[in-house]
């Protein structure tokens, strides 16, 4: 068994707390992608499951086992860092056979040779065995990193942004060969990144953490249909979803710009509250609900945003390119599905509805 | 644009080196009011002397003492105060301190220290410098600790550009403290062991100033290196000699550097 499980896991600098009563469980063979913003805590979670930062307070398990006071090599856990790590001096061959040699008795040569020759196979490296890690490309230094993971066959795999140094059409491939690869291992990965892309292309779940708290876990497309809180809500979602405050009606939430219908409000009249509409639920025109003004339109080839002015809120509404053009400056209806206004509380912000 | 630079160059570097020759293939007579060619023999001769032959013997022996264990101990006091420790930084005040110290100050400190009548170690054995088989090695260990500053300075700059990712991956691969320092450490410190190995040993070769002051080259002229004989060769007479055993000790300081370079260069792992 290989989940991961935090329970009230604290993490203090001082004064400074990184991460604030962790509550999450990771099941075995999951691939959960803990997301956020810089600073929130992601990594220093990550870490704490690796070993390289103690645990304040909390229980961590990996497996059944507590291994809060367990060293890093004995948790049979590999991770991936966002530089890679490679050793400079050492060839791939070498790199990749360091964790086996270190493991003392039990693997003799003739072993380490197959598990590196099968490591390298996986990831077509057979050709840059001899070569050092200055003599590789960036996609390739980072398949020499998930070689040396893979060696060690562990329980757990952590992944600390691995991306994050690649270019874009290369971080897009890269992405499909990590999922590829997980499947093929069937083990648990534990992947850390800020990209929402990665994290909804790749998660089997998404645990989103900000200032140090869990935010909201669940399956990609749960947590971007329903934010459980306005954080999640601007955070998923590219472009973020607009955002406007107004206050519970009868029938729907009355703002600065007009009135919009929801299809099941839940808050009391007159609660303060904050509308959110996703750009792809709102169109222009039509029975308009809402009044604005153009300030800019982004031609994106398939669709184009269209960037308002309401109120005081900005607003995107994304259209397709056949829909009648707009102009900068022009005065605006703006009309949304009642079914996909999500509403949060103004003060505390979370959901309601 | 180069004009300036290499008029300090010639007048400071050049011109002496070639006034040295012209000195070693002439002879002076007692006042120095004279001097007649004698060509490449005076160097031959020298060169070839037990005068000289002693001093490399010295001068070699005093390398050795003094610059491993230097580098030894440099690294190890930077290795501890490498350690993310509250009030780290007090210690690493103190451990760099004598690179502010210069060569005649630390030795008479240390001659103090082992002074046979109120040194605080003058019962060491080792440290006796009025014997002819510790004197060379305790005026070493003279030098090892005035450099003990710089040393210190250079690995703990050098251990700064050891990511910490990387030992963090050591880790996570099983890697113990003494596997970790030397299959990861000290192959990324190469480049400034290998700076540190050369400096040391050019100041080696030029030691002077602390057995002039510890021991004038005693006992039994046990510890005369090669530059203590050069500067007690000013007479004019013997300039010549001196100025011919000045060139040997220039061409002795370039094949040890040399030598370092291409047996340790091959070692030194550059980085990306």
């Amino acid at each position: 068994m290989s989940r991961v499980s935090f329970d009230q896991v604290t993490k203090q600098y001082g004064t400074v707390l990184a991460v604030d009563h962790l509550d999450l469980e990771i099941a075995d063979r999951e691939l959960m992608v803990l997301l956020g913003p810089s600073g929130c805590g992601k990594t220093t979670a990550l870490r704490m499951i690796a070993g390289l930062e103690p645990v304040t307070s909390g229980t961590l398990r990996i497996g059944d086992r507590v291994v809060n006071d367990i060293a890093a090599k004995d948790r049979d856990i590999a991770m991936v860092f966002q530089s890679y790590a490679l050793y400079p001096h050492m060839t791939v061959r070498k790199n990749i056979e360091s964790p086996l040699l270190s493991r003392g008795g039990g693997i003799d040569s003739n072993e380490r040779a197959r598990r590196v020759g099968e490591a390298a196979d996986l990831l077509s490296l057979g050709d840059l065995l001899d070569r050092k890690p200055a003599a590789l490309s960036g996609g390739q230094r980072q398949r020499v990193a998930l070689a040396r993971a893979i060696v060690r066959r562990p329980e757990v795999f952590l992944m600390d942004e691995p991306l994050s140094n690649l270019d874009a059409k290369l971080r897009t491939q890269t992405r499909l060969e990590l999922v590829d690869l997980w499947r093929r291992l069937e083990t648990t990965f534990v992947y850390v990144t800020h990209d929402q892309v990665e994290a909804m292309t790749m998660a089997s779940r998404i645990a989103i953490m900000n200032e140090g708290r869990l935010q909201q876990v669940g399956e990609p497309q749960a947590v971007y249909d329903r934010p459980a809180n306005l954080f999640v809500a601007g955070f998923i979602g590219s472009p973020p979803m607009n955002l406007i405050e107004g206050t519970c009606s009868g029938t729907g939430i009355d703002t600065a710009a007009g009135s919009v219908g929801v299809a099941q409000p839940t808050a009391a009249s007159g609660t303060a509250v904050v509308a959110g509409v996703r750009p792809e639920s709102t169109v222009i025109g039509g029975a308009a609900e809402l009044r604005g003004r153009v300030v800019n339109v982004e031609m994106l080839g398939h669709e184009r945003h269209v960037i308002c002015e309401v109120g005081s809120a900005g607003w995107t509404v994304r259209q397709p390119v056949t829909s009648p053009a707009v102009v900068v400056g022009e005065s605006i209806g703006i009309a949304i599905d009642p079914n996909h206004v999500h509403l949060f509380d103004r003060g505390t912000g979370a959901r309601v509805n | 644009m180069l004009g300036p630079a290499l008029a300090v160059f010639g007048l400071f570097s050049y011109w002496p080196l070639w006034r040295l020759i012209h000195y070693a293939l002439y002879q002076q007579n007692q006042t120095g009011s004279r001097e007649r060619y004698v060509g490449p023999s005076q160097i031959k001769d020298t060169l070839t002397s037990s005068a000289f032959t002693g001093g490399v013997e010295t001068t070699l022996k005093y390398l050795l003492f003094s610059v491993p264990l230097g580098v030894v101990l440099g690294m190890a006091l930077a290795m501890a105060a490498h350690r993310r420790l509250r009030g780290i930084k007090i210690f690493q005040t103190i451990f760099s301190s004598t690179i502010a110290s210069s060569t005649a100050v630390a030795a008479v400190v240390f001659f103090t220290l082992v002074n046979p009548a109120i040194g605080y170690f003058r019962s060491v054995s080792w440290l006796d410098l009025n014997h002819p088989t510790s004197a060379l090695f305790a005026i070493s260990l003279s030098s090892i600790w005035q450099s003990l500053g710089l040393t210190f300075v250079i690995v703990s700059a050098g251990l700064q550009t050891v990511p910490e990712e990387l030992i963090e991956a050591a880790t996570l691969d099983g890697y113990g403290p003494l596997r970790r320092f030397f299959r990861i450490t000290v192959p990324l410190l190469s480049p400034t062991l290998l700076f540190l190995g050369v400096v040391l040993s050019v100041q080696a070769l030029q030691a002077y100033a602390q057995i002039e002051i510890l021991t004038n080259g005693g006992p039994a002229g046990s510890t005369e290196t090669l530059l203590f004989k050069i500067t007690h060769l000013q007479q004019p007479a013997s300039l010549g000699q001196g100025a011919a055993m000045s060139l040997g000790l220039f061409v002795l300081t370039m094949i040890v550097a040399f030598a370092q370079f291409l047996i340790l260069d091959r070692r030194v792992h550059y980085g990306d």
